[in-house]
């Protein structure tokens, strides 16, 4: 043993060191790399797109405390995961989300979010998991579409719910079908293809996006078209319709024949 | 007032219209009653054929009176009474409807004592108020043949015309009310009238012919005769009851079966196109039929729903193998009164009926949660055939829609 088995150890010894820190660098870039693979949810977030990185820190102040820091839901909201950016568009583009109370139905209410800071969060969400994306169309693509067949499927489809004249009706405990009166083209889309609440999802192979399009022309004609009959009353069908003549016209005719009777 | 005091009525318009005046005060007769009938009538006796226009009661106080403008009733001169004498003088022996002097019944005006201007006023509101008919029918004309229908959902014509027309008979009701009211004269015209039932000697008279007939025809001893005919009357009904049977063919056991066989495939009730595995997403619902459906029996008694749940949600055992990957179809039909039911809710699975708000279960295998409807809505067992679409493995097992008597 002299100087050259000292050096010789010493030289092993970090070789041997240098080894174990490489198979821990390896080890960890394994693991790691496989957690990726496995676990999309913590990667995703350390994204280089920048709309995802600012639809995270909008997501992690405005919705996480319900949705989970990861959109895994919890118990006052559901998984965000595989939602997609559809479900987000439409819900914080409606102004449904945030939610403002719970409660069996959440209402239309003025959006929280500009238009861009809701794409931001949609691809957040979207990043997430696999789900509906955005459907981009232009106004001219449901404006030639066909008015008649539009109707026949929203009678078919929609109308058990929205009305005949997209005017919403009440559902069970307190839930109900909203008026489609201020539904924009994309919102009415998105609707039919995420599901929101309890809205049952339509799916472009049950309802083709040819076929969405003429929904969307019919539900916009009945926005835009004249009343023909004068009073609307909300075109919500025959019984207030009836009400309003027993009450309104035929109450006015016995306080003219009151008054007719009071002055002869 | 007696009637023996009634007895001396006047006979001529002059006596009449002289006595009607000496009795303002207590006005109780019209004069002019028929003498025919061996009796006259007060004004209580009449009571119910007295025509009352334009005055209150004759016992109400003039301080109570509605205070009116035009028609206001001043004191009469002598001349002014002789001359309206003349103008109502009630003619005493005919039957008809004649015009008590204003005054008499506390009626309160006479065109003879309105002021000129005042009735000139009164004939200019009415004149504008029919011009304003007219209006209203020009209105209506033009707006029919001039506006065009079908710009705007025809909605501006509605108006023209309803407008129009509303207008028009409105001012012309209200013109002859105001004219009614205004200009003419407000007396009490009493129309006589006869008993309605015949004089006791023609119902005697009619009585006796028909106990003779009976007893000529001998009713009562041609023992056979009577028979017979009480036979005929009897069976005379029978036809009508017969007819019924027009009413239609009897459902048989229609009631029980619908359009799906074995292995007929879900189609799209408005696409007509077969449903595949994978076509309905998962919280969706479709609408489906019979392939080849078109008779109007399968718009009453086939139509199905088609919903897809997520794994596991089906709670119900039976549900969960009458249906096929998740996938389950029952009929739309409500168990209650027959109302079409596709108001489906994703989340809670209910399904609600529009009608009465029959709400049923789709995860516990459709049952009543709330409403009227005291059945489950009946489950169609579907399966996917090799092509991947659903098809059913029968017709229901039990009848669809609503209850009927010998449903079982």
């Amino acid at each position: 043993m002299g100087i050259a088995s000292t050096v010789a150890g010493r030289l092993a010894r970090r070789r041997r060191q240098l080894a174990s820190m490489a198979f821990i660098a390896v080890a960890l870039g394994t693991v790691g790399t496989l957690y990726a693979a496995f676990a999309p949810t913590g990667e995703a977030s350390t994204s280089a797109d920048p709309a995802v990185q600012r639809g995270q820190a909008l997501y992690a102040r405005g919705c996480s405390s319900c949705h989970g820091l990861n959109g895994e839901g919890g118990q006052r909201a559901p998984s965000l995961i595989g939602v997609g950016a559809a479900s987000v568009d439409f819900q914080v583009g409606t102004g449904r989300m945030p939610l403002r109370e719970h409660g069996p139905e959440a209402p239309r209410k003025r959006p929280s979010y500009d238009e861009q800071q809701i794409l931001d969060l949609a691809a957040y969400v979207a990043s997430l998991g696999a789900g509906p994306s955005i459907p981009s169309f232009s106004s001219a693509d449901w404006q030639k579409a066909d008015t008649a067949y539009g109707g026949a499927l929203f009678r078919t489809n929609c109308a058990q719910c929205h009305n005949f004249a997209g005017s919403g009706g009440a559902l069970t405990f307190g839930k109900y079908a909203p008026s489609l009166s201020k539904a924009t083209p994309k919102q009415i889309y998105e609707a039919m293809i995420t599901g929101p609440e309890n809205m049952p999802v339509f799916g472009d192979k049950e309802i083709t996006p040819d076929q969405k399009l003429a929904i969307i022309k019919y539900v916009r004609t009945l926005k835009t078209q004249g009343n023909p009959g004068g009073f609307s009353l909300g075109q919500i069908g025959p019984v207030p319709e009836t009400m309003v003549g027993w009450l309104v016209g035929i109450g006015l005719l016995v306080l003219v024949t009151l008054w007719i009777g009071a002055r002869a | 007032m007696s009637d023996k005091e009634n007895d001396e009525a006047p006979r001529t318009a002059h006596e009449a219209s002289g006595s009607v005046f000496d009795r303002l005060k207590h006005p109780t007769t019209t004069g002019g009653e028929p003498r025919e009938r061996g009796r006259t009538a007060s004004a209580r006796d009449i009571e119910g054929e007295v025509l009352e226009r334009g005055g209150m009661a004759p016992d109400v106080p003039e301080k109570v009176r509605p205070a009116r403008k035009v028609g206001r009733r001043q004191p009469l001169t002598e001349k002014a009474a002789a001359a309206q004498a003349a103008a109502y003088s009630v003619p005493s022996d005919e039957e008809g409807t004649h015009v008590v002097p204003p005054g008499a019944f506390g009626v309160d005006h006479d065109p003879a004592q309105v002021d000129p201007r005042e009735e000139r006023f009164a004939e200019a509101q009415v004149s504008a108020l029919f011009a304003l008919t007219a209006v209203g029918v020009i209105v209506t004309c033009v707006g029919y043949l001039v506006i065009d229908p079908h710009r705007d959902l025809g909605r501006l014509i509605n108006y023209a015309i309803g407008g129009g027309l509303t207008l028009a008979l409105l001012a012309l009701g209200a013109g002859f009310c105001l004219w009614a009211k205004k200009l003419l004269p407000h007396g009490m015209a009493v129309q006589q009238r006869g008993p309605h039932h015949s004089p006791e000697e023609e119902q005697l008279a009619s009585e006796e012919t028909f106990f003779a007939g009976v007893t000529q025809m001998g009713l009562g001893s041609r023992k056979m005769l009577r028979r017979s005919l009480l036979g005929a009357m009897a069976l005379l009904p029978l036809p009508a009851v017969l007819l019924l049977r027009d009413l239609g063919p009897l459902p048989g056991t229609r009631l029980r079966h619908t359009g799906w066989k074995k292995g007929s495939r879900l189609v799209d009730v408005e696409t007509k196109l077969p449903i595949k595995l994978g076509d309905i997403e998962i919280g969706g619902i479709a609408t489906v039929m019979p392939e080849g459906f078109g008779k109007v029996e399968d718009h009453a008694l086939a139509p199905t729903i088609l919903i897809r749940f997520a794994p596991g949600e089906i709670r119900s055992k039976k549900e969960a193998a009458w249906g096929a990957n998740d996938h389950v179809a029952y009929s739309k039909i409500c168990s209650h009164a027959g109302c079409p039911i596709s108001l489906y809710e994703q989340q809670t699975h209910h399904l609600l009926c529009p009608c009465h708000q029959s709400t049923f279960d789709m995860a516990d295998d459709a049952n009543v949660i709330f409403g009227p409807a005291a059945r489950r809505l009946p489950q169609l067992k579907i399966d996917v055939d090799a092509d991947g679409y659903f098809v059913a493995q029968g017709d229901y097992s039990q009848p669809v829609g609503p209850s009927f008597w010998e449903r079982g």
